[in-house]
């Protein structure tokens, strides 16, 4: 499974999903039951075609502070920046120019377009004659898209246990499947 | 016509026509449309599809493959489930082998083995599609617990594939616990499509998302229709 699943899993206990609907701030404090805690996780990388405006489109879905505590669990932390670059105004306005990403026409045109932003970005990526601040910052911009690309759609756990902060109780996952079947007492 | 996922690996959990009707209805030119105004391209937030109870994952892997063309918007997550560990290794080799063929962006996230959505995130499902065990039985059989010995002996097999279709009374107690969830995973945006067959009701089941849930519910697909009765009835369920 995706690093990235665990930002829409909860325990399946049903008291510990009714304390997270009455609490308003269920990442302040370790005892809550999201995010999910990784112990002895595997890690396992699988390569995906990098799009840069794919991984853009996903930041706004991210619950940022909730993976910054499963990738810090994980050692990762240094492939997530402090804030969702999502939340930057000076990325969103360059994001609104690309704003047909989705555009269900452009299936093949979009990879096109995505594969020519790679190659601006390898050149960008060697320092030139008059490189201006602009491309100062295109360039921080592709490196930040590039980890995130790793860490949230080419990282993923094959074996370990999830486990709740509020009733303990861990989820197994094997061969990359996470089981969260409860024993008859806690269903 | 949106070509079907290939599922020539599955071995015991072949699809069959409810999922067809299911994959016809997601895909019919009244479907999409409504889809893609629900889902306009102006919201920027991605979609999130969940399939509790995938079997084979034909129709995971349809709206992940196909999800430009469906959604008009290529920035889809999904997200499989099924009480059986088979099926979930199963699922992700359909979904995977699909989004590959038709070089789709959506991110497959993988497959859980759960009890229906019981692990989900609260407000989290944009898109939730079930075919579930509808066929009217007279008992339910029992959801298997993680101290279940793995064993993939005939009785084992035969256990888990009656989950697959026996619904208990009316064939409707999953459907009801599944319905019963849907206001506490449903996004504000939430849409789901639920999969029924004459013996469950509809009519009824459709007074009670209305009334009971406080949910909207419109009938979008019908196939095989026996004596004046449509033998199958897809369901849109939204907020």
């Amino acid at each position: 499974m995706k690093l990235l699943t665990v930002n829409f899993l909860t325990c399946a206990v049903k008291s510990c999903k009714s304390s997270l609907s009455s609490s308003s701030e269920p990442l302040s404090d370790e005892l809550s039951p999201f995010p999910l805690h990784f112990r002895n996780a595997v890690l396992e990388r699988t390569e995906i075609n990098y799009n840069p405006r794919f991984i853009q489109n996903i930041l706004p879905r991210v619950n940022w502070e909730a993976m910054r505590i499963t990738a810090k669990e994980l050692g990762l932390l240094g492939l997530l920046p402090d804030n969702n670059p999502a939340d930057d105004p000076a990325w969103n306005t360059e994001n609104d120019a690309e704003a047909d990403v989705n555009n269900g026409d452009a299936g093949v045109e979009g990879a096109a377009v995505a594969e020519e932003q790679d190659e601006h970005m390898e050149i960008d990526s060697t320092p030139q004659k008059g490189a201006d601040v602009k491309e100062e910052d295109i360039d921080k911009k592709g490196k930040v898209l590039r980890q995130l690309h790793t860490l949230l759609l080419e990282t993923s756990v094959s074996e370990g246990n999830l486990a709740c902060g509020k009733c303990g109780f861990e989820y197994p996952i094997k061969e990359g499947v996470g089981n969260f079947l409860l024993p008859a007492h806690l269903v | 016509m949106l070509p079907t996922p290939s599922t020539s690996h599955i071995t015991s959990y072949e699809p069959a026509e409810d999922s067809y009707l299911l994959l016809d209805t997601l895909s019919s030119a009244s479907e999409t449309s409504w889809l893609q105004t629900h889902f306009a391209r102006t919201t920027r937030t991605p979609l999130l599809l969940v399939e509790p109870g995938t079997g084979s994952g034909v129709i995971l892997a349809f709206l992940s493959a196909h999800a430009t063309t469906i959604f008009r918007r290529a920035d889809i997550l999904s997200l499989g489930i099924d009480i059986n560990a088979h099926a979930c290794t199963a699922t992700t080799q359909t979904v995977s082998t699909a989004v590959t063929a038709h070089n789709s962006a959506a991110l497959y996230l993988g497959a859980l083995c759960a009890d229906l959505t019981s692990p989900v995130l609260e407000g989290s499902v944009d898109l939730l599609v079930f075919n579930p065990p509808y066929v009217p039985t007279a008992s339910l059989p029992a959801l298997p617990t993680p101290l279940d010995k793995v064993s993939d002996g005939f009785e084992s097999e035969s256990h888990l594939l009656s989950l697959s279709y026996a619904g208990g009374k009316d064939g409707m107690e999953t459907t009801t616990r599944l319905l019963d969830a849907l206001p506490r995973v449903l996004s504000e945006r939430g849409v789901a499509y639920v999969l029924l067959c004459a013996q469950n009701r509809p009519e009824e089941v459709m007074g009670f998302v209305r009334e009971g849930l406080g949910l909207r519910v419109q009938s979008v697909g019908w196939s095989g229709k026996v004596a004046g009765w449509e033998k199958l009835t897809v369901l849109r369920i939204w907020r």
